[in-house]
């Protein structure tokens, strides 16, 4: 295997049942249908795309919350879903995950301190004193001072929380780090601190981080490369110089068209789409974007398109590319 | 103000200020705002949670609870003052002529009745429709808004609906009666973006065609840039920049304003390390004395920590309240004030 791959993920596939109970009766939402991708060492790999595409769904499926129906999750060479429940625990020390909504991710009940020492405890690392010391250690990091690690949580800004978030993550010395919509529920101008907090802590500790967030200009400022979901696929993959400038995929163009600029001097076209997101239950046949794609041919509602590179490690998943 | 210009101003909020009596103390939610807008203009307020943007929109629409709430200052619509009407007076003109989209279309929607009798209660209510006509209105706000089958969804209750759809049923309401001012609070948080862009273009296009004034509350600066005309920049309940759209982007005035136009990530910027402003928003409780920003702000100077600035104007559109442009147009003399 290629030694700067930290991640494999290959033609995972994670169903939901919604109804029935005998095998001709039961009903799937496909949340993440036949995804593939790989995660290389030390980089920041964007996903995204409207609600409900199954980002969230393959970001926890990644981390094993979530046992899927096929594919494999290959993690430093070894597949996570074939570990005994021993090896796994030992895996799991190595990826985290940050919340998206940090007031809800944090036990009202418990104080910082306690909230930090969990992982510690968990996984019976170190003594007390030791603990200790690399709790203050990682306030500090984050940049939050001593005095915070007697409060509650419901005794800090949004701001804070995230950053308690983010010192849970990072407590294991994690190699991968799930962020989960990390700065959507945040202020403008804090959203800009944690942004930053997240960069320097990638370079200091050599973190890969997987960025699910459906929003794009954060997306851009943060990657190195994107995926954008539609409907449980992947339908784009690529650097983020060739997604935002190259765009290969109609639904990724329209995405990128409908951010709001911020320069009033020069609108920009837009690509309207038409209509709705359709149900993940009962998604169209052939490409699944067909029915609102400006583009379509008579293929589209047919066959489904494949991921292609259509050039070098960029890839896209279109009749017409 | 001269009689002519109030004349123009389809609405003009003077000195408002709004405060709720709390527990812990009383809580200036809104400090002195004055704004005005034009038929045919879009006014948009940003600021961050908790500057009081929604509450300035609430205050508007009369829909701040007293007790805890006390507003004083003018609300001037059409000439009239809103705040010394009768509630039934207000009535009239509430959902009739302002008329207001919600942020939460998942909340803001009654759950035990069709979206079809919600659209159509105003438009019984204050135009006197039989049910027939304002059933035919209705279907045919529900097509304007771009909704598929609309005579299907008239029968539907809103948990059928997705989000963007209950968001434009919320749209369909809010324009039944074509109001003359229309106050739309986040009307595009709880959306993706290309439901967004949609949203978006479909306001353009109303304000277009019944020439009504929007106030776009929002977060959002991409938005405040793609809707606009001018722009009112709130921080701690007050306004502390107000300015036309084009002028306020190229050359922002009060620190924040800059600060916060810095610290959004744009497809177009080069990537680089974000600008931030340092610290978080002051408690309500406890603000800081002088400017409320100058904790933060990194030109504050011994004066901004003693002394409040006014909101001065420093042309004939724009206007920022701090101490920096103050003295630059010789209001406010350091050795005066010292003195």
């Amino acid at each position: 295997m290629d030694d700067s791959v930290l991640v494999q993920v290959q033609n995972l596939k994670m169903y939901f049942q919604t109804e029935g109970s005998f095998s001709f009766s039961k009903k799937y939402i496909k949340a993440v249908d036949d995804v593939s991708f790989n995660l290389f060492k030390g980089e920041t790999f964007g996903l995204v795309g409207e609600s409900g595409c199954g980002k969230s769904t393959l970001g926890r499926t990644v981390l094993g919350l979530y046992k899927p129906n096929a594919g494999k999750v290959i993690f430093e060479g070894e597949n996570i879903f074939s570990l005994k429940n021993k090896r796994m625990k030992e895996m799991r020390k190595k990826m985290q995950l940050i919340f998206q909504d940090p007031s809800a991710s944090l036990n009202p009940r418990k104080t910082i301190a306690d909230i930090l020492n969990e992982p510690f405890h968990i996984h019976q690392v170190g003594t007390k004193t030791e603990r200790k010391a690399k709790i203050k250690d990682l306030m500090d990091r984050v940049g939050l001072s001593e005095y915070h690690l007697s409060r509650y949580p419901h005794e800090m800004s949004g701001g804070q929380k995230q950053r308690v978030g983010i010192a849970r993550a990072l407590a294991l010395n994690p190699k991968l780090i799930i962020c989960d919509e990390p700065v959507s529920a945040l202020d403008v101008s804090i959203q800009a601190q944690v942004i930053n907090l997240l960069e320097d802590l990638q370079k200091e500790y050599d973190l890969t981080y997987l960025f699910i967030s459906h929003n794009l200009s954060v997306v851009h400022h943060i990657c190195n490369r994107v995926g954008v979901m539609y409907l449980g696929k992947l339908v784009e993959t690529g650097n983020h110089e060739d997604i935002y400038r190259n765009t290969l995929h109609p639904y990724a163009k329209a995405l990128i068209s409908a951010i709001p600029h911020t320069d009033p001097d020069n609108p920009k076209d837009r690509i309207l789409l038409k209509g709705d997101v359709p149900s993940p239950a009962n998604p169209p046949s052939g490409c699944r974007f067909h029915t609102r794609c400006p583009e379509r041919t008579d293929l589209c509602s047919q066959a489904e398109p494949q991921l292609k590179e259509v050039f070098p490690g960029h890839f896209a998943a279109c009749h017409l590319c | 103000m001269s009689d002519d210009l109030l004349d123009k101003d389809l609405l003009r909020i003077s000195n408002l200020n709004v405060q709720f009596r709390t527990s812990e103390g009383v809580f200036k939610a809104v400090r002195d705002v004055s704004i005005s807008i034009r038929s045919g203009e879009t006014l948009g307020i940003v600021g961050e949670s908790g500057s009081g943007k929604s509450v300035t929109a609430l205050s508007i629409m009369n829909l701040i609870p007293n007790p805890p709430g006390e507003i004083k200052g003018d609300i001037f619509f059409n000439g009239q003052n809103l705040r010394e009407m009768s509630l039934e007076e207000v009535r009239k003109v509430r959902g009739n002529e302002i008329s207001m989209i919600f942020q939460e279309p998942m909340t803001s929607l009654n759950p035990i009745h069709t979206c079809g009798k919600q659209i159509m209660e105003p438009l019984l209510l204050h135009k006197g429709f039989t049910k027939h006509e304002a059933k035919a209105r209705t279907i045919e706000l529900l097509k304007m808004v771009g909704i598929p089958l609309p005579e299907q969804r008239f029968k539907e209750y809103p948990h059928q609906l997705s989000g963007g759809m209950r968001q434009r049923i919320m749209i369909a309401m809010a324009l039944a009666c074509r109001p003359k001012l229309l106050l739309a609070d986040e009307p595009t948080t709880a959306l993706d973006v290309t439901i967004q862009a949609q949203i978006l273009e479909l306001m353009k296009n109303l304000r277009n065609e019944i020439d009504s004034a929007i106030i776009m509350i929002t977060h959002d600066l991409g938005i405040i840039t793609e809707m606009c005309h001018s722009v009112a920049v709130m921080y701690a309940g007050q306004v502390v920049e107000s300015s036309p759209l084009k002028e306020l982007i190229r050359e922002p005035l009060h620190p924040y304003t800059e600060g916060l136009l810095r610290s959004i990530p744009t497809i177009t910027k080069e990537k680089q390390r974000l600008y931030t402003i340092d610290g978080t928003v002051p408690s309500p409780f406890n603000m800081p004395p002088g400017c409320s920003f100058q904790p933060r702000c990194k030109y504050s100077n011994a004066i901004c920590s003693e002394q409040t600035p006014d909101l001065i104007h420093v042309s004939e559109e724009r206007a920022v309240r701090c101490w920096r442009h103050a003295e630059n147009i010789g209001i406010g003399n350091r050795s005066v004030l010292h003195g």
